[in-house]
């Protein structure tokens, strides 16, 4: 695929003739496109799947990353806001998960109705206190081990230490954030949530993701999804079933 | 290597590139592909930059260009500032 022109947006697999509607994906701290790419084939196909690029990895790797989360948003949206007019769907795996939740305010205020679902994973509910001791408080060396502890890292890459150098801020500073983030709305969204949950997740499980119910004003779901934190990329079929069973409802 | 050595003649070298691009999986085709939107992630991009340093030298593909200036094209400019032109040893 030629390079295009908008740097906030990869577009992974275009829909057919009559789309039903964009799901625009949220990678976890540090992430990749690499983990949405893993769901082209499972994915209907009169969905079409966008991810989401945030400065700090790939072609975005020089620039600034965000230490606040309002400019982080208001970026983000207001990059997205030329697709947002027509239906669409979020998914949002972690750190993602809660910009996910970010963005579906700021689109279902301006765009009401567009925003047909919100999918969370492995992401605490915003009353839900943040584990600690931080990461992004920790030594370099104490924070590249709780990285490797993770599980989400191949083990090549901590043998790239140059590499290793120029990665590493973007995960910790989207760790930071995740961390910090909390209850920012006086209300939840008007959009359903459709909210996924690992039982072997040592960071975010059933226990803190159950609390996803108060933050919807439509209908909520919690579904166990199989594998580790890292759900989303160890199973891809199993999440793009859930995924492609919902957005049936962009039709209707 | 004899001084006839056009391994990092510009045609050579994108020929190179796209073959080893796509030996490590990726969807690419032409000059104007770019690394990370053909599906290139910090691991193959670690693969890439060990490949190139065998054929090349140390230091012939830097990972801070190779992230910021993808396209094919611009990896094959980052070679050819970077790599070493002849293989001294195997002349």
């Amino acid at each position: 695929m030629a390079a295009t022109g908008d740097k906030w947006v990869m577009t992974l697999k275009a829909a057919a003739a009559e789309p039903a509607g964009t799901l625009f994906c949220f990678p976890y701290a540090g992430g990749s496109p690499e983990t949405f790419r893993g769901w082209t084939d499972g994915i209907a196909d009169d969905i079409e799947l966008v991810c989401v690029i945030l400065p700090g990895r790939g072609r975005r790797l020089k620039e600034a990353r965000y230490d606040r989360w309002q400019p982080l948003v208001d970026d983000v949206f207001e990059a997205l806001s030329p697709h947002l007019d027509r239906r669409h769907a979020f998914y949002g795996h972690s750190f993602g998960g809660r910009l996910a939740y970010e963005l579906s305010h700021r689109a279902a205020a301006e765009y009401p109705g567009m925003t047909r679902r919100l999918f969370v994973s492995g992401c605490r509910s915003p009353d839900m206190p943040q584990r600690r001791p931080y990461m992004h408080q920790m030594t370099e060396s104490d924070f590249r081990d709780a990285v490797a502890g993770m599980g989400g890292t191949p083990a090549e890459l901590f043998e790239q230490e140059r590499l290793m150098r120029l990665l590493l801020p973007t995960v910790r500073s989207e760790i930071r954030l995740a961390e910090l983030w909390d209850d920012r709305h006086a209300c939840g969204v008007d959009v359903p949530i459709t909210a996924l949950y690992s039982p072997d997740d040592p960071i975010d499980g059933w226990e803190t993701m159950r609390g996803w119910q108060k933050f919807t004003q439509q209908d909520y779901e919690l579904i166990e999804a199989p594998g580790g934190h890292f759900f989303v990329d160890s199973h891809p079929e199993f999440v793009t079933d859930i995924v492609n069973t919902r957005l049936g409802n962009l039709n209707g | 290597m004899s001084e006839t050595d056009n391994r990092m003649a510009p045609e050579t070298l994108q020929a190179w590139v796209i073959h080893e691009c796509k030996q490590l999986g990726l969807r690419v085709a032409s000059g104007e592909d770019d690394f990370f939107e053909a599906g290139g992630t910090s691991l193959t991009a670690v693969k890439l930059i060990e490949r190139a340093e065998r054929e090349f030298g140390d230091e012939s593909l830097p990972a801070d260009e190779l992230f910021t200036e993808s396209r094919i094209t611009e990896i094959v400019a980052s070679i050819q500032r970077n790599g070493k032109n002849a293989d001294a040893v195997a002349d």
